[in-house]
């Protein structure tokens, strides 16, 4: 799978895991039968394959393990990985977590989605 | 609760014995003689099943066919039979009994270091279907590598086009299977090839029946874990 693929991937998983929380608030608010298309209509757009999240949620696996144990690493992975940690830093400042509770927040919000607490502007 | 080594089969299964299978409807009985199913054949089928998610115009589509693999199998191994032309619901239906093997109820008992797989099998001799159960396998404990190997190749998906009108086809997880057994088997009961027990990696790699192979590494990989947490 090409790399440039992968880490669009990657950077795509992450917003949906940053799109979730809303996502799941709303459909729990939806009629159980509306709920298919009222996620598709909310979820993020996919622009690469959905085969392409199946090797971006092995990364995410493949790295918890690197954190307990040391294993072989194929290229395909070791490119992944590094693709990995730059998607995640550049989500990481443009998402920055909010000092009161964590959870990550648009870059130009005021308060937290999560708890409603104020950001604090650097 | 502590899993339970499942007895082992009282009647051994000879895989190399012809397997006759009886089809019976409406127009009559139906006997269809196969050739042994090679582990070339098994991996040719298990290649040939299709399992995709399509996105046409943004639409999400999930596509899977097992069913023309199983029906291509058939055709390959059948070598003689009471009727000029097979039907199609036929050809089917000896592909999937060729193909059954199923974990048996609360399989994976760990002793030792080893984890026993137990399969349960319909395998047909001399026209009559008789079920096996208690087929066990005995496989070292899967390693880290193991492991890591198995999640990879799962991972391994091929993609064509973009996000919206694209085709993503997922790997057949029962080939994948199938080659892993050859590094984790340790040993079979319940089996045999010439009348004598299966026995020796070596033999048991060289005579198991492919979809036991892929149904045993399958159940071994998806199994629920043993530890007790009180």
């Amino acid at each position: 799978m090409k790399q440039v693929i992968v880490r669009r991937a990657i950077a795509e998983m992450f917003n949906e895991g940053f799109m979730a929380s809303e996502i799941t608030r709303t459909l729990n608010n939806t009629d159980p039968e509306l709920r298919p298309q009222a996620f598709e209509s909310m979820r993020p757009p996919r622009t690469v394959p959905d085969g392409c999240f199946e090797f971006a949620h092995h990364l995410i696996w493949l790295e918890g393990l690197l954190e307990i144990a040391p294993v072989s690493l194929t290229a395909d992975e070791a490119e992944g990985l590094m693709a990995l940690s730059r998607e995640r830093a550049r989500f990481r400042s443009e998402h920055p977590p909010c000092v009161k509770c964590g959870a990550p927040n648009e870059k130009a919000a005021f308060r937290c989605r999560e708890c409603y607490a104020e950001i604090q502007k650097i | 609760m502590k899993k339970q080594v499942p007895a082992p089969a009282p009647v051994l299964l000879n895989l190399d014995v012809p397997r006759v299978i009886t089809l019976k409807s409406k127009s009559g009985e139906f006997v269809y003689k196969t050739r042994r199913v090679t582990l070339k054949d098994w991996e040719q089928c298990f290649l040939g099943f299709i399992d995709q998610s399509l996105r046409v115009d943004g639409e999400f589509q999930k596509v899977y066919d097992a069913d023309s693999s199983l029906i291509e199998l058939a055709d390959r191994v059948i070598v003689d039979c009471n009727t000029a032309k097979v039907p199609f619901s036929h050809r089917l239906a000896v592909g999937a009994v060729l193909r059954t093997a199923t974990p048996v109820e609360d399989s994976g008992a760990e002793v030792m270091d080893r984890v026993v797989i137990g399969l349960g099998a319909v395998w047909p001799v001399e026209g009559a279907s008789q079920v096996f159960e208690g087929l066990l396998h005995c496989f070292r404990y899967p390693s880290i590598e193991d492991l890591k190997r198995w999640k990879f190749e799962n991972s391994r998906v091929r993609v064509r086009g973009e996000g919206k009108d694209s085709v993503s086809s997922y790997p057949s997880r029962l080939a994948i299977a199938m080659k892993l057994y050859d590094d984790l088997i340790e040993s079979v009961d319940g089996y045999a090839v010439g009348g004598s027990p299966l026995e020796g990696k070596e033999n048991i790699v060289r005579e198991m029946d492919g979809a036991h192979k892929a149904m045993a590494v399958m159940a071994l990989f998806t199994r629920d874990s043993e530890v007790d947490v009180q």
